[in-house]
């Protein structure tokens, strides 16, 4: 009720005009994000990061959220029009939303998506502004090892249920921890991995990480893999008919529910949400047509999952400090930047930062349901824009928000290797997602590890004693386990059809 | 010559990702060696360092293995086939950076985008000189509107001296 009750005092303070523009701007450049492939969430996030610099923190944090679920609903009205969603979970709308284009039927579709996302954003808002706050407490009680435990089953989760080869995700996540020590050790003060560069000594930057791996090297991709419609059908007042309505209302509930369990846990993407939606409505027989045949349970379900999933995602980063996908990272390195810490005292350090989170969710979520209703087809023509007269500007920006973080040269410099390094990732079918959690996470767990070794003194056995930290060492062993299983049951099935 | 082929294509598409990671946890191994892993029985920056850089080459090499033993070069070679790398646009947004950098200190930070963004759009395929004169114009202009706006004014716009 706490939660709630802050959320309300917080609804006030955000609609100053001011914030109410941060969060409008956030939503469209959002939307323009999911309208246009190629640039992703967070990269456009990280691309944006040097904006928030100039607000204060509950503003920047408004902004870079609109962003992220703006891009949710911008993508499915590229996918319902033109079967091509701009950020991936749209993939998942496109199978019945745009064969409901196809039948002269794209207002109500884009409509259906619209309210669902609606009605998922405003449910799980209030799951987050219930939920997250018992569940900070509860883990403000976990011991140091514990939380190791928990940081590493996470980061276990992410890479197991991170689309492409566990094994892979796994070594990119270590990786990415090693390259989180860079800089001086925050024990003992001396430096670690610096290669004898002073520009070192504080630490590989986030910015130039994050815009190497993802804006450069995901820049390339697309201009190596691009390809844009000539042309776009229109559309009309996009209202849909009672009967829509009654086909929608309980595959959005359901598709709420699974998105805001799902999205909870580390690893799991807005996409694989939007995917387990639609799969349960197999289960349920409704008047409307079957599933992949222009339902608009196929629409509202997975709207209304990659929605929840992808706001419920923030319960583990304000919770315990766990960013579960690469958009939550950036947005943990935006609190980091502005010296926010988030963890499991992140809430009741900062309840007005939390209480103006949840109001943007709300009072964003409306925003952008004006927006895409009347707009759709404005934005949809964003795609006439040729992707190569962008890209020149999105470099631009790259190269200044990069050197204007601490007016260094040398951080351009180390972005330019990352974008390669990016992009030798690229070509080798490597996903970079894992390196940035490592980054994040790898000094936590150092700094867990440190403090619990200190209190036992230098005893090892602490983690198989402290339940939490056992706990997660036993599910992590189960994990395995099950991932060895599956290994060896695929190997058996595929040699006698081979 | 066929067979040869389809394997050098396996090797480059499969196996090159774990020995590419395996040599950067080695190298970072071989660094973490040089730091003390305790320091009057607390613990140094050396020790996690060294476990994890372990980890990244001990994880590499099941993936190598696991991928050798999973080998199936006749599909690594139409993968390799597939992926028909075109080193233009890298090279052209990875220059764009590099120009930035070399550019900024000498003409200040306007012109240095206008000179990226000609060096991008390049890259990013734009031919013609009307093409090259947008990308610098837009370039400026935007450099010009963040630099007044949103970067301090120490920021350092202009050549030296202007």
């Amino acid at each position: 009720m706490e939660g709630m009750t802050a959320w309300i005092g917080e609804l006030g303070s955000i609609l100053t005009l001011q914030n109410l523009m941060l969060c409008l701007t956030g939503a469209l450049v959002g939307t323009a994000t999911g309208v246009l492939p190629g640039i992703g969430p967070a990269a456009t996030l990280a691309l944006l990061l040097p904006l928030t610099y100039t607000l204060d923190p509950a503003g920047a944090l408004i902004m870079l959220a609109a962003i992220y679920y703006g891009a949710q609903y911008g993508s499915s009205t590229t996918a319902i029009l033109l079967n091509l969603p701009g950020e991936t979970s749209g993939i998942v709308t496109a199978l019945d939303g745009h064969r409901l284009a196809l039948q002269g039927r794209a207002g109500p579709a884009i409509a259906i998506a619209a309210l669902a996302s609606l009605f998922a954003g405003l449910a799980c808002a209030m799951f987050i502004a219930f939920a997250a706050g018992p569940i900070a407490q509860a883990s403000l009680l976990i011991s140091p090892a514990g939380l190791a435990g928990l940081i590493a089953l996470g980061l276990f989760a992410a890479a197991v249920i991170t689309p492409g080869k566990p094994l892979a995700a796994i070594t990119l996540i270590l990786l990415g921890a090693c390259l989180g020590l860079v800089g001086t050790d925050s024990g003992g003060g001396m430096p670690r991995f610096t290669l004898g560069l002073t520009e070192l000594r504080d630490g590989i930057g986030f910015m130039p990480l994050v815009m190497g791996l993802f804006a450069i090297a995901e820049l390339i991709r697309a201009l190596e893999t691009g390809g844009r419609p000539e042309r776009i059908a229109p559309v009309r007042w996009p209202w849909p008919t009672r009967a829509d309505l009654g086909a929608s209302w309980a595959p959005t509930l359901r598709g709420t529910v699974i998105g805001s369990l799902l999205g909870v846990i580390p690893g799991v993407s807005t996409v694989m949400s939007s995917l387990a939606a639609r799969g349960a409505e197999r289960a349920f027989k409704t008047k409307d047509v079957p599933l992949g045949q222009g339902a608009m349970a196929g629409v509202a379900a997975p709207e209304a999952a990659n929605n929840a999933s992808a706001q419920s995602a923030l319960v583990p980063l304000l919770t315990l400090g766990i960013p579960g996908n690469p958009v939550i990272a950036v947005l943990a390195g935006a609190l980091m930047i502005q010296g926010i810490a988030p963890g499991p005292s992140f809430i009741s350090a900062n309840p007005d930062l939390f209480g103006a989170l949840i109001a943007s969710l709300v009072v964003g979520n409306i925003i952008l349901v004006i927006l895409n209703l009347p707009l759709a087809g404005v934005w949809a023509s964003l795609l006439r824009i040729p992707f190569r007269k962008l890209v020149p500007l999105i470099i631009v920006f790259a190269v200044i928000g990069v050197h204007s973080v601490q007016n260094s040269l040398f951080d351009v410099w180390l972005m330019l290797g990352f974008g390669v390094f990016g992009w030798i990732l690229v070509r080798l079918r490597l996903e970079p997602t894992p390196i940035v959690l490592g980054f994040i996470l790898g000094p936590a767990f150092e700094e867990y590890l440190r403090r619990t070794l200190l209190f036992s003194r230098g005893d090892m056995s602490v983690f198989l004693t402290d339940p939490v930290s056992l706990t997660c060492l036993l599910t992590i062993a189960a994990g395995c386990g099950m991932l060895l299983w599956r290994h060896l049951r695929g190997g058996a099935v595929k040699r006698p059809a081979e | 010559m066929i067979r040869d082929r389809s394997f050098r294509a396996f090797l480059v598409s499969d196996l090159a990702a774990p020995a590419f990671i395996g040599l950067l946890g080695a190298a970072m191994f071989a660094l973490a060696l040089t730091q003390p892993a305790w320091l009057d029985g607390r613990i140094g920056p050396g020790l996690f360092a060294r476990w994890l850089s372990a980890a990244v080459m001990v994880m590499s090499l099941i993936w190598f293995v696991a991928a050798l033993l999973q080998a199936d070069p006749a599909e690594g070679a139409t993968r390799a086939a597939k992926d028909s790398p075109s080193l233009l646009a890298g090279l052209g947004l990875l220059a764009g950076g590099a120009v930035f950098a070399l550019a900024m200190p000498v003409t200040g930070m306007v012109a240095a985008c206008a000179l990226t963004a000609v060096v991008v759009s390049w890259g990013a395929g734009e031919r013609g000189s009307i093409a090259y004169l947008l990308s610098a114009v837009s370039g400026a202009g935007a450099a010009l509107a963040v630099g007044l706006t949103l970067l301090p004014p120490t920021a350092r716009l202009w050549p030296p001296g202007f």
